[in-house]
């Protein structure tokens, strides 16, 4: 009984006025917990990184590689930028079957017009859908992020908090306003990172995608064609 | 039966325009074009042709073209080499699938992969033109016109609709072998493949099948 009262008491003189503290930390100060040295620092617009995929550059063509378990699928994967945040992405085979379509639009969620039966599972097409959304960087430009700096660096680390427990990180360099890695982080373990590869010159050259929890890479390589795109 | 004259891939039709009608006539004499194909198969025991495909996608005013080498060698040896604008090497013999790219390479054996063995069976059975006997998955019809026999297969399973609404495959009058194939999408999509510079009967070393 006694030892009831004590756990009772030391409750609320101890753990009760510490809650809003304790909350407050986690809530603010996970990412600084995450990338040792960062800290918040006010934000301004202008830290926003723009997606690699801009919206007036014609068209993407990769050479992809998805490897799920024991599954790979390999071809071209397309990135078609529509509009502001507006992206249709399709992968077909090196002999031209479709593998799947999908749309990304301003404020929605991602439609998919087409799957192939051998890849049309809900959880496998739900992870496409939320790593390549992550790649484009689709629908995050209305998300204020916090905005991470470790003294004496530059660089810059952009916090989102997206779709409710999900929390994704961009590294931005200085000198180009792009992000070179996207990292997100949902729950203890689970974790996806998408490392970005190109220049200012050349745009985006290759991605690659890897998660931690499940077997699952996507590796896309820039095809550079010899077409004119100019119209599109 | 047919398998080494479907394969036959041609150009005797020079510049083949990939804006060419599809024949509309239906073909007169089907049994004897079968005849005349069996015929050529028996004389063919290699093929090599470069060949051009093109795939439209509804989202882009370009299509995506890419161009490459191709091999056949009896008995269902296939090499499919793309150059243009990537170089990705399609191996099929044995029962196996062998790829490779700047990036990577694999081997498969087509009866573990449930969909490596339905692309395998339905891209080599249009080469091969062992898809032609299959009525029980397909709709096939013949048609004609002065340069070209023509064959429409439309799938007859759901499934298999919703990938692919025909597949429709040329060959050339004058020598029997398959100049074009063209597959068509639900929606409009299609891929064209078109043969050229076929070469028959050539020396094709065995090592062209290996995988490496």
């Amino acid at each position: 009984m006694t030892h009831r009262l004590n756990h009772k008491r030391i409750r609320q003189l101890v753990l009760k006025p510490l809650l809003p503290v304790l909350l407050s930390l986690l809530l603010t100060g996970c990412a600084v917990s995450v990338f040792q040295g960062y800290k918040p620092v006010v934000s301004t617009g202008a830290f926003t990184p723009e997606s690699w995929f801009w919206a007036d550059s014609g068209h993407f063509l990769f050479n992809a590689h998805i490897r799920v378990f024991d599954n790979h699928f390999s071809g071209l994967m397309v990135v078609k930028p529509e509009a502001t945040d507006h992206y249709r992405v399709v992968f077909i085979t090196e002999v031209g079957l479709k593998v799947f379509d999908m749309e990304f639009l301003p404020g929605k969620e991602p439609v998919v017009h087409y799957v192939m039966e051998a890849m049309n599972r809900k959880a496998l097409v739900a992870t496409l859908k939320n790593d390549i959304g992550m790649v484009l960087m689709h629908n995050m430009s209305v998300i204020q992020p916090v905005v991470l700096r470790q003294k004496g660096n530059n660089d810059l680390i952009l916090q989102y908090m997206h779709g409710g427990n999900k929390n994704r990180y961009h590294f931005r360099d200085i000198a180009f306003n792009r992000p070179y890695k996207v990292r997100q982080m949902s729950g203890v373990t689970s974790r996806v990172e998408a490392g970005f590869y190109g220049s200012m010159h050349s745009g985006i050259d290759s991605v690659k995608i890897s998660h931690t929890n499940i077997k699952l890479t996507i590796d896309i390589n820039r095809i550079h064609e010899e077409v004119n795109h100019a119209d599109e | 039966m047919y398998s080494v004259l479907f394969t036959l891939i041609a150009i005797t039709c020079t510049t083949f325009s990939l804006l060419a009608q599809k024949p509309s006539v239906p073909m007169k004499d089907v049994r004897g074009f079968k005849e005349k194909l069996v015929n050529m198969t028996q004389k063919v025991s290699t093929i090599e042709s470069d060949f051009v495909q093109e795939k439209n996608l509804s989202v882009l005013s370009n299509k995506i073209i890419s161009k490459g080498h191709f091999c056949y060698k009896k008995d269902n040896n296939i090499r499919w080499e793309y150059q243009q604008p990537y170089r990705y090497l399609i191996i099929i013999s044995n029962g196996k699938i062998f790829v490779r790219d700047d990036n990577a390479q694999k081997q498969y054996d087509i009866q573990s992969n449930k969909m490596f063995q339905e692309m395998n069976n339905f891209i080599s059975g249009c080469i091969q033109g062992d898809i032609l006997h299959n009525d029980r998955d397909f709709t096939i019809s013949y048609f004609e016109d002065e340069r070209h026999y023509f064959v429409s297969l439309v799938p007859r399973a759901e499934s298999m609709r919703n990938m692919l609404n025909e597949v429709q495959i040329w060959f050339s009058r004058t020598d029997f072998t398959v100049t074009r194939i063209n597959m068509v999408e639900p929606g409009g999509d299609y891929t064209n493949i078109a043969f050229s510079n076929k070469k028959l009967n050539t020396d094709i070393p065995a090592e062209k099948f290996n995988f490496k």
